[in-house]
């Protein structure tokens, strides 16, 4: 038993801080100016360091990593407050093309030339991943489809050239690439709690040829979103870690009463159950990271249930970080509200704490 | 990153559920089941004591040259999870977790000749002389003196929440040899037998009805000088070291995920207010998913812990840390049992033992007899081996830097 990060993955997480560590708060808010709140040169460095590759098999042209180097990855993304959508536009995305083996996207995505995100989320259906408003009818005699209904929450859309889009197939599930300037789709952009700008779209008689369809039924998605909620709860364990350190070390610095506000012991034991918080949390993820998939047919649930405690712990210490800053917690000039606001983001994604606790104790 | 077993962790497990299976019998089950106390009676936790001390396993934790087992730390951890998955008792942990391992340690070659295998028999039972009425938390501020006449100490001043004063026959007591500025300094760490005139032994009953705990007076008792452990002055260091055993390489988690799984079996029988069972309630379920959640993951931290010793990286202060969930995890889970037996988990018998024949027949299921009394036994999880408080005062100082 060892719990120790492999050379290769200690490797990743010093290319993740090297390649993050500059962008301060100015620099975040520069870039998050730009006409998609992102700059896409970034997006082509994160390529060029293999960080998409290791999403994609090697007969694929990727670099095939566990998911435990990519966990190593999003944690580290984490912890130097990254503001890349390596979750949403990269590992998501690029994971369930290479599920559904269709290489010519793939290699256009993993050299960073495209860029695609999940449209899985309807307004209607709150966190349920079957879709239900969104309706893929074949047509042409089964050469093409036609896409017709509205999806919400595409995280990382407005930088998305194509959007994989959950459809119900007659009464099946089904998942599509599509351009996403393809004709009779109207796309609305709006900003989200971390800056990046999301997109709901909707769809009027979208057509698409019907090798757009992706080979992924409905049980592969649900494991690559419990597999992707793995990552949500790695990058928050990472964004914890960096909260908890930020605030420690603010405590110390902090005078007042001609004393630091650390040597307080209603201070200290608040930041205590928040390292104990975060102790957890890293032991829920590795446990989960260990659980081998093949054997435990609850794994998903399991996936979730952790999501569902890495989110709670999260928010505990996110809450507390801002507190124990004082009114500078609740400014847009230090890093913690960046944090804060990420992680909101990423504890919700399939599922909020609740809605994830739901499915954990229907099986646990 | 893995978590595999090796071959001979794998054939160690079965061996030792090969064991348990022989030779836990349903009546030292029951006997733990039924026992609302923190520590079980000794006619339960001698016979299994017995047993082990037959097996060669008693000890198995002390260093190998007073008949330890030199086991690997993850062996430990299986032994104490399989043992905790059926329901073992846990035999007299002051003796075997807490002397023993000082005597080891500190104790000279004449000590260990004539305690330690007393110890192992069972002949010897110890109890633990720290707490004084006006020295909790602050340990360091005790009072007991003791003074040199003659080859002899001689003790006055008294002991609180000495566990099981009862049936010992040995108890180990932290004394004051010298008042000094600083007031761990002066301490001095002194065996002393029960049976003498001068050390008398009065009950606390708690609030479950339970007498587990006793507070002890010291008139005038003596002990020789042999009996003393180490210098006069060394206490407070032999009393750290005791400390550090009691909270190190914890092994909690596996003991809280045998009750709520225990739970989740009992809600199948439990009636909800609306025609069905306690299974289906959304609330109940929930509730115990979350205590499944913080289990497994104090689990895993156990098991990081277990993995950096085995590594060659000492677990340290962050043992509080485990102590510090631990404690409060098992009190949200006796909580949720007792709400879970609805008005039968307000029954309280005083009657002892609840697993002997004339005990008060169970109103409803009969872990619904204990639930009450062992709910109010376990407020004591965040107070007893230096409070949450205290868990709170040496991770903020040790680890956190503050």
């Amino acid at each position: 038993m060892n719990f120790d990060l492999s050379e290769t993955q200690k490797l990743f997480h010093s290319t993740v801080e090297r390649f993050t560590r500059d962008v301060d708060v100015a620099a975040r808010e520069k870039i998050r100016a730009a006409s998609n709140a992102y700059d896409t040169q970034r997006w082509s460095e994160l390529a060029e360091l293999g960080l998409l590759a290791i999403s994609a098999k090697e007969d694929q042209g990727g670099l095939e990593g566990s998911l435990i180097d990519l966990s190593t990855i999003a944690e580290a993304l984490g912890s130097n407050n990254a503001l890349d959508p390596w979750l949403e536009n990269g590992a998501l995305p690029i994971r369930i093309l290479s599920k559904a083996n269709d290489t010519q996207i793939l290699n256009s995505l993993l050299d960073g030339s495209k860029i695609a995100a999940l449209a899985s989320a309807e307004p209607d259906s709150r966190y349920n991943l079957m879709p239900s408003e969104t309706l893929a009818i074949k047509k042409d005699g089964g050469k093409n489809f036609s896409l017709n209904g509205h999806k919400n929450f595409i995280i990382g859309g407005a930088i998305a050239d194509y959007l994989l889009i959950t459809a119900k197939e007659d009464k099946n599930f089904g998942i599509y690439c599509v351009p996403a300037n393809s004709k009779g789709l109207t796309s609305h952009r709006y900003r989200l709690s971390d800056g990046s700008l999301a997109t709901s779209i909707t769809m009027t008689e979208v057509e698409i040829a019907a090798n757009y369809k992706l080979d992924i039924d409905y049980q592969e998605f649900q494991e690559l979103v419990a597999e992707a909620c793995v990552l949500c709860s790695a990058e928050m364990l990472g964004l914890s870690q960096l909260l908890l350190n930020e605030t420690i070390s603010y405590v110390k610095e902090r005078e007042q009463f001609g004393v630091s506000i650390g040597s307080f012991q209603s201070i200290q034991h608040g930041l205590v159950d928040c390292f104990s918080e975060l102790e957890l949390m890293r032991s829920m993820l590795y446990r989960t990271l260990l659980l081998d998939k093949n054997s435990n047919s609850d794994w998903c649930a399991n996936a979730l249930g952790a999501k569902s405690f890495i989110a709670e712990g999260a928010h505990i210490i996110a809450r507390n970080a801002v507190q124990y800053h004082g009114a500078m917690g609740i400014t847009d000039e230090v890093a913690i509200g960046h944090a804060l606001k990420r992680i909101m983001i990423l504890g919700r994604i399939f599922g909020d704490a609740s809605d994830n606790l739901n499915r954990y104790s229907a099986v646990a | 990153m893995d978590m595999k077993y090796s071959e001979e962790d794998l054939a160690f497990r079965d061996e030792v559920r090969a064991f348990l299976k022989d030779k836990l019998s349903e009546r030292l089950k029951t006997g733990v089941a039924r026992t609302p106390g923190v520590f079980v009676e000794p006619d339960i936790g001698l016979e299994w004591h017995q047993i082990l001390h037959q097996q060669g396993w008693i000890s198995h934790r002390w260093p190998v040259e007073f008949g330890g087992k030199g086991w690997t730390p993850m062996q430990t951890y299986i032994l104490e999870k399989e043992f905790a998955i059926a329901n073992a008792p846990r035999p007299a942990p002051i003796s075997l977790g807490l002397i023993g391992p000082v005597l080891c340690r500190y104790g000279t070659p004449e000590q260990q000749a004539k305690f330690l295998p007393r110890i192992r028999s069972g002949e010897d039972f110890w109890a633990q002389g720290y707490s004084e009425p006006s020295s909790g938390s602050d340990l360091a501020s005790l009072s007991m003196s003791a003074e040199l006449v003659n080859d002899k100490y001689v003790l006055n001043g008294t002991k609180i929440w000495t566990t099981h004063a009862q049936h010992a026959n040995w108890i180990f007591c932290l004394v004051r040899t010298q008042v000094s500025e600083k007031k761990q300094a002066g301490i001095t760490f002194l065996l002393v037998p029960m049976d003498q005139p001068g050390v008398e032994v009065t009950p606390i009953v708690s609030m479950s009805g339970d007498h587990e705990v006793n507070q002890v007076f010291f008139d005038n008792a003596e002990t020789s000088i042999e009996n003393r452990v180490g210098e006069e002055g060394q206490g407070w260091d032999i009393a750290k070291f005791l400390l550090q055993n009691e909270r190190g390489g914890s092994c909690f988690a596996p003991r809280v995920l045998v009750s709520i799984d225990a739970l989740e079996m009992a809600a199948q029988n439990i009636a909800d207010s609306h025609g069905s069972t306690m299974n289906n309630d959304n609330d109940f379920k929930r509730k115990l998913a979350k205590l499944r959640l913080r289990a497994l993951a104090l689990e895993f931290t156990e098991l990081r812990i277990q993995a950096d010793i085995a590594n060659g990286r000492p677990a340290g202060p962050i043992t509080s840390l485990t102590k510090l969930v631990y404690s409060n995890l098992s009190q949200e889970v006796q909580t949720l049992r007792n709400e879970l037996y609805a008005y039968e988990g307000l029954q309280l018998p005083y009657d002892r033992p609840l697993y002997s024949d004339n005990a008060p027949e169970a109103i409803g299921d009969a872990n619904a007899q204990v639930s009450l009394a062992s709910l109010l036994n376990g407020r004591a999880s965040t107070i007893y081996g230096g409070s949450n408080e205290v868990q709170k005062n040496i991770i903020a100082k040790r680890i956190l830097g503050l």
